[in-house]
């Protein structure tokens, strides 16, 4: 894994995510660049140092939301660990595999803030956003098998072992 | 559980315990033990998306004139690149005019009182998160903003400032739902806290259930806070009934259109007079 392709990669999604997304797309429809790229470093990647990318993708989605600090390191970190899991079981590569676990990372992912969000505020109403983010989970979902293979085909610059990590280990 | 307990599976619940230490330590810690460090890791950030606000209108031409370069040759090539280079100037002097026209405007709509305490600034950035509705500011501590102050658009509040860094700030606008702000209905004078509830709408809440609003109201800011007093905050859209209950909520579309905010005034606080109590 070569770290400074990752970290230019994850500042363009970061940037792309809190500006031009965030400017022209409402909520529901917009799609989450960010997860994307740790989502497919948890697939194709060590995985070590995949969790350490997600937990740092997270740590910068935290720095571009007015959320507490570190809620979304930890949630990026439990959705790379699953992806780690789910990888050993199911081909990463098949785009079926790729649109379901973005869309059951999204809604883990934005739920619990939202959950969290809504507990913290005591503002039940919030409740009327969750149709939001299953939209907008079924957005990232279907850009995901694209994303993943726009980013694979810069598998070399990335540093990527071709060799699956679980037939390695 | 045969992957956890060989060698690079326990390497991996070892990374895995590290990271879920750091983000638990991360969420507990104070937030302004964390302020400077968040400052600083978002300034290049800003930076970038200065840049890229900024650069973006050169880019959207630029397929316009490749196209243009390669369709026509000799003179009549010059002419158009003459002319498309008249217009690229027109459309960056308008650009610019619209520019200075809306920072003019944000200030017309200030009181004369207020105009003295503002400091325009350009949004530079939004929330990356679905849930939460925040935008970045180009103007920071540099320039007397600090966290509490009031963000206005065209007169009216469209939010408060939740974080600062030398060159920037974060805005929480006014349907997050971090956002609380004391307000006051403009013509019946009740008053309550206002709340974000997302999607662009907000709560009223604690208000007594007999206490006279009707749908269309105008509600104001109190002056209770750190905002300014009589402020325009939103409309009422739903005023509810008297259900028995002690308290009551009414719903309140803010004046500000979020998706339209380009140029805001930031509310900075007036210099400290020496030897003042």
């Amino acid at each position: 894994m070569r770290w400074a392709t990752w970290a230019l990669l994850l500042a363009a999604a970061l940037l792309a995510q809190a500006g031009p997304l965030a400017r022209h797309l409402p909520p529901e429809v917009r799609p989450d660049p960010v997860l994307l790229l740790a989502l497919f470093a948890a697939a194709r990647a060590e995985p070590a140092e995949a969790l350490g990318f997600c937990w740092l993708a997270g740590l910068g989605r935290d720095l571009f939301s007015a959320g507490p600090f570190g809620e979304y390191a930890l949630l990026y970190l439990a959705a790379g660990a699953g992806m780690i899991q789910i990888r050993r079981l199911l081909e990463p590569r098949l785009p079926v595999v790729q649109a379901a676990s973005a869309f059951l990372a999204y809604s883990f992912i934005e739920g619990i803030c939202l959950g969290t969000t809504l507990l913290a505020s005591g503002n039940r109403h919030l409740a009327s956003q969750a149709g939001a983010l299953i939209s907008g989970a079924l957005v990232t979902a279907a850009a995901a098998p694209l994303f993943c293979w726009g980013v694979g085909l810069f598998a070399r610059p990335l540093g990527l072992n071709r060799r699956r990590w679980a037939q390695a280990g | 559980m045969k992957l956890l307990s060989s060698k690079p599976g326990a390497l991996l619940l070892k990374t895995l315990w590290v990271y879920l230490g750091l983000s638990l330590l991360l969420l507990i810690l104070p937030i302004h033990w964390l302020a400077p460090a968040r400052g600083a890791a978002l300034w290049p950030f800003s930076l970038a998306q200065r840049v890229l606000f900024e650069g973006t209108a050169p880019i959207e031409e630029f397929p316009d004139r490749l196209t243009r370069l390669w369709g026509r040759a000799g003179r009549e090539q010059e002419l158009q690149n003459e002319v498309a280079k008249l217009r690229a100037q027109l459309a960056a002097e308008g650009e610019r005019r619209r520019s200075a026209e809306m920072r003019l405007a944000q200030m017309d709509c200030l009181t004369p009182e207020l105009q003295k305490r503002t400091v325009l600034s350009r949004v530079i950035g939004y929330d990356a998160s679905p849930v939460r509705s925040s935008i970045l500011l180009d103007r920071g501590a540099g320039q007397g903003v600090s966290r509490g102050a009031a963000v206005l658009c065209s007169g009216a509040l469209a939010g408060m400032v939740a974080s600062v860094t030398p060159l920037s700030a974060r805005a929480l606008l006014l349907d997050d739902p971090a956002c609380k702000v004391m307000v006051r209905c403009e013509r019946s004078r009740v008053m309550g806290v206002l709340e974000g509830g997302g999607g662009g709408s907000c709560l009223v809440k604690y208000i007594a259930s007999n206490a006279d609003l009707l749908p269309g109201d105008l509600f104001v800011t109190s002056g209770m806070d750190s905002l300014p007093d009589g402020v325009l905050v939103g409309v009422c859209t739903e005023a509810g009934g008297d259900s028995g209950e002690p308290l009551k909520w009414v719903t309140v579309r803010p004046s500000v259109d979020a998706s339209q905010l380009e140029h805001v005034a930031v509310v900075i606080k007036p210099p400290a007079r020496e030897g003042g109590n």
